[in-house]
């Protein structure tokens, strides 16, 4: 019995292995054909230009006549404007915050590697793994609600200004850490060794050695906090209060119905952020840091005593302000969860049944975000990377495939919408096409870039060796660029589960889990729900983290 | 049977052109080098052939059938590149088989290739291991069987010991034209290295700025050089500019610029007048005996012979090689004066370049 058992697994595998060879065999075939190339090209082309980029852009200019409406009432135009000016303010103050803090931490991370130091690299990523609502709310409790530290005094702050401040600092100085701590990865500490030997103080050798060449990271990383704290919708909404930046004003008139302010406000975030971002590149690499000079108060900077003071505050500063909030929400409310009897009645349904339908369309959204943009953005990968078009048509692409990151995602959102929204297209498909919008430059950067660090020698090598365009891409490219390949995965996808502002802008009926925790947290009679709700989803994202990071170590294919 | 034609290939990068009307023949069996310097197009002539770069205009052909668009796969040509892209992710056992599996053998035939191919290049005890375990004269030989055990007779290799260290080109040079020699294969190597180039080939083309300056047996290019450049490029010459002041049949008279005169045989049309450079290799200036007298400057000892540096009247410095059995009998001291001779039958005389000699030499 056992023995039939076995044979029939067998041959059910060895059916299943049949196939598989056969499709291979198919797709190989087909690869070699050379028109079949350049169709898949077109397809991923037409998609990034029919579903990307003009959505994302046209919509809105579409509705720029509304913006007159705006204009002729002063009330209106005053309101919209101090939205834009306090989203600006917000990201150019937390993006300097970030860099200051982030580069010591980061100079420890790679200049001090010790086990603690890899620990603190590890938990430095938290905040970036935790879905930002959680964060938000996260926050709210510490710095509000709970306000645990006014045991030692530390009053509770009421959500405004501040708390948004401390909010996006928190969600993005993972971020800038991970920006620098690759960059200072790259840079060859013997160059230090040598200015050292040279006669200079420590300070002073990083100052005019290592610092000049971390330039493009530090800009890169200002740009990234920037665009961040510029887009951040949701958590935001939680701990905003009176605040209104951009993302909460353009929420509150898709709340109140109105058209005008928020297609007003989306321009203004979006010509804004071009502005300045495209400002911080060209002033960046005009930006000389000062080198001719060693300045006394260096030496004294560079003595042990200071700089055990220095990496002592950055790691408070870390601790306090991005540890602890990414935490706390599972310290403070963890026994809370386990003591009620909610567990029992959030599968019983009521409002918990929305909960769950909500999750069930995040991940479902996500994970169909994710396989589109692999899809499509991979050919665009290699067109770019590889030059398959020209030189020319690959910088194109590469340029505007950027655009929608410095765009943010709540202005996309609102101008996707608007694109759509008047074909009648369920609302479904409508946060699918917002959040394929959103993800689809992280992908394809991530790809672009992993193709560009794979030698194209070791492709060539495969084709002269007898391979066929798909064969060498199966055996050679995907197993060699697969972690960077999983790892655009893994940053579409929770972007994708993590984003509230887009879905907001498209949808008014449809909630994604972000969405909906919003609203819990917003009313008043929902605290245990939301403290439930949010855990549960960090439950979730930690699962889904494991499972990537499975298939993270195991994935990958080998040599048919 | 592996031979290669060229006919009239050109191919531009942006405005530069890396070949220009390049028409070549490839025989069967033969070890062919393409040598010439940086940026002259050897590396493109090479991915002209693997097909990994498609010519502009011009057609390729193998064993007389036309691949000027056909893939890389479909050329029967194994392309190995310098640093040998051995493939990271794979052991070595299973880069060689890349190529075996590619084309759809079955797996007995597969492990008895990978073990033959092993077995040639003496790693039969590595297949286990990965690329980054080996050392680089390894990594070399593993690219090397993975190219052989394909079977294909037509090896494309470019700049294939120009990682390695001096010692181990020189042994790993030996092993490749034992290698080459026993399976008949057809070989087209690219180096910059005129001692590889010169050891190893049945047959140079020397390579210029997308051109080919000359082809031909070593000792063809060695003791013929057609030009300016293959005498610079291929051994080691002297060259003196100057006037031609005297042509009697074959032999023509130079007058150089510090009043001497250099003389050579030479079949090419000359009228006197005429500016011109003649070019004589270090080893074949006699010391010791000649019209000329040479003020001694410099002496390296190199081991198998050394270079001396002669001043001669109006200040030109001549290089001069000469064997060790004749540096230990002589007493050579510098400042010393010495007899010169330059044997008008070994003299190379060369109509005056177009843009004058540094330009034609500065590249190199």
């Amino acid at each position: 019995m056992g023995q039939s058992l076995s044979a029939a697994k067998l041959e059910k595998t060895s059916l299943f292995r049949k196939t598989g060879r056969k499709i291979i065999f198919w797709l190989d075939r087909l690869s070699e054909k050379r028109g079949v190339a350049y169709l898949i090209y077109l397809a991923s082309i037409i998609f990034f230009f029919g579903i990307i980029l003009i959505p994302s852009l046209l919509g809105i200019l579409l509705k720029i006549e509304t913006v007159q409406e705006v204009l002729s009432n002063p009330e209106m135009l005053e309101k919209s404007a101090s939205a834009v000016f306090s989203s600006i303010i917000m990201a150019t103050i937390v993006s300097a915050a970030d860099v200051a803090a982030g580069l010591p931490l980061a100079w420890i991370i790679v200049r001090r590697r010790s086990r603690w130091m890899m620990l603190v690299d590890s938990l430095s990523d938290l905040p970036m793994i935790i879905p930002t609502v959680i964060l938000g709310y996260s926050t709210l409790l510490l710095w509000c609600e709970d306000a645990p530290f006014a045991i030692i005094g530390f009053p509770s702050l009421s959500p405004g200004f501040l708390t948004v401040f401390l909010l996006h600092f928190s969600f993005s100085y993972p971020v800038v850490v991970r920006v620098l701590v690759g960059k200072l990865m790259e840079i060859d500490s013997t160059y230090e060794i040598a200015a050292r030997t040279l006669g200079a103080s420590p300070l002073t050798a990083t100052r005019t050695i290592s610092l000049p060449m971390l330039k493009s990271g530090i800009i890169a990383s200002l740009i990234l906090s920037f665009a961040r704290s510029l887009s951040e919708t949701g958590a935001t909404l939680m701990v905003a209060g009176s605040f209104e930046n951009g993302p909460v004003f353009i929420k509150r008139s898709i709340d109140s119905g109105l058209v005008s302010p928020m297609v007003f406000v989306s321009l203004m975030l979006i010509f804004f952020s071009i502005l300045i971002l495209l400002g911080l590149r060209v002033l960046g690499f005009k930006l000389r840091i000062p080198f001719r000079k060693a300045y006394r108060i260096e030496t004294f900077l560079s003595r042990k005593p200071v700089t055990y003071a220095r990496d002592f505050s950055t790691l408070i500063v870390f601790g306090l302000l991005v540890l602890l909030p990414a935490s706390y929400m599972v310290i403070a409310r963890l026994p809370l969860m386990l003591e009620s009897s909610m567990v029992g009645e959030m599968l019983l349904g009521g409002i918990w049944s929305s909960y769950w339908v909500s999750v069930w369309d995040s991940y479902l959204i996500g994970f169909l975000t994710t396989l589109i943009n692999i899809l499509f953005s991979l050919p665009m990968a290699i067109v770019i990377a590889r030059n398959r078009l020209g030189k020319s048509l690959s910088k194109v692409l590469d340029a505007l495939s950027n655009t929608s990151i410095i765009m943010p995602s709540v202005a996309l959102g609102v101008s996707i919408g608007l694109f759509w929204g008047a074909s009648g297209i369920p609302d479904f498909l409508l946060v699918l096409l917002a959040h394929l919008c959103i993800t689809y430059p992280y992908m394809v950067a991530t790809m672009v870039s992993a193709l560009e660090d794979l030698p194209v020698e070791l492709e060539e090598a495969g084709r002269t060796l007898g391979g066929t365009p798909f064969t060498v891409f199966r055996t050679i490219v995907l197993p060699v660029a697969k972690y960077s390949f999983l790892s655009g995965a893994i940053l579409t996808f929770t972007r994708s589960v993590n984003e509230t502002g887009a879905t907001l802008a498209v949808s008014k009926t449809f909630k994604t889990v972000s969405v909906l925790l919003v609203e819990w947290v917003k009313s008043p009679g929902m605290r245990a729900e939301s403290s439930v709700g949010t855990l549960m989803l960090m439950f979730f994202s930690i699962i889904f983290l494991v499972i990537f990071r499975y298939f993270y170590s195991k994935g990958g294919g080998t040599v048919a | 049977m592996p031979r290669v034609v060229l006919e009239k290939v050109s191919k531009k990068f942006e405005r530069v052109a890396a070949l220009e009307n390049i028409s070549l023949t490839f025989e069967d069996g033969d070890y062919s080098c393409i040598l010439g310097p940086t940026g002259s197009g050897k590396t493109t002539l090479l991915k002209v052939i693997a097909g990994l770069v498609e010519p502009d205009s011009g057609d390729v052909y193998i064993d007389d059938k036309r691949v000027t668009e056909a893939p890389p796969e479909k050329r029967g040509a194994v392309y190995m590149h310098q640093q040998y892209a051995l493939f990271p992710h794979l052991t070595v056992s299973q880069n060689i088989s890349f190529g075996l599996t590619s084309r759809g053998l079955d797996k007995d035939t597969i492990k008895k290739k990978v073990s033959d191919a092993l077995e040639i290049v003496k790693l039969s005890e590595w297949g286990d291991a990965y690329p980054r375990e080996l050392s680089g004269g390894m990594q070399q030989r593993v690219a090397l069987a993975r190219c052989l055990a394909t079977g294909v007779r037509l090896l494309l290799l470019d700049e294939p010991l120009g990682a390695l260290d001096a010692r181990l080109r020189l042994e790993v040079r030996g092993e490749l034209a034992r290698i080459a020699k026993e399976l008949n294969l057809t070989v087209i190597h690219v180096t910059h290295d005129q001692a590889e180039a010169m050891s190893l080939a049945d047959r140079l083309i020397l390579l210029k700025d997308g051109r080919v300056v000359q082809t031909g047996s070593p000792e063809e290019v060695y003791f013929n050089p057609n030009s300016v450049f293959s005498a610079y490029f291929v051994g080691e010459s002297v060259f003196f500019e100057g006037v031609v002041t005297k042509i009697d049949g074959r032999l023509v008279s130079i007058e150089l610029r510090n009043g001497m005169t250099v003389e050579a045989l030479s079949s090419d049309n000359f009228s006197q007048g005429e500016l011109a450079v003649a070019a004589v290799r270090c080893e074949d200036i006699i010391v010791g005996e000649g019209p000329l007298m040479g003020l001694l400057k410099e002496v390296n000892f190199l081991g198998g012979f050394s270079k001396l540096t002669f001043e001669l009247p109006g200040g030109l410095k001549i290089p001069v090689n000469i064997p060790l059995s004749k540096f230990i009998k002589t007493d050579f001291r510098i400042g010393m004066g010495f007899q010169l001779a330059i044997p008008r039958e070994k003299v190379h005389v060369f109509k005056y370049p177009y843009m004058g000699l540094a330009k034609e030499i500065e590249a190199v």
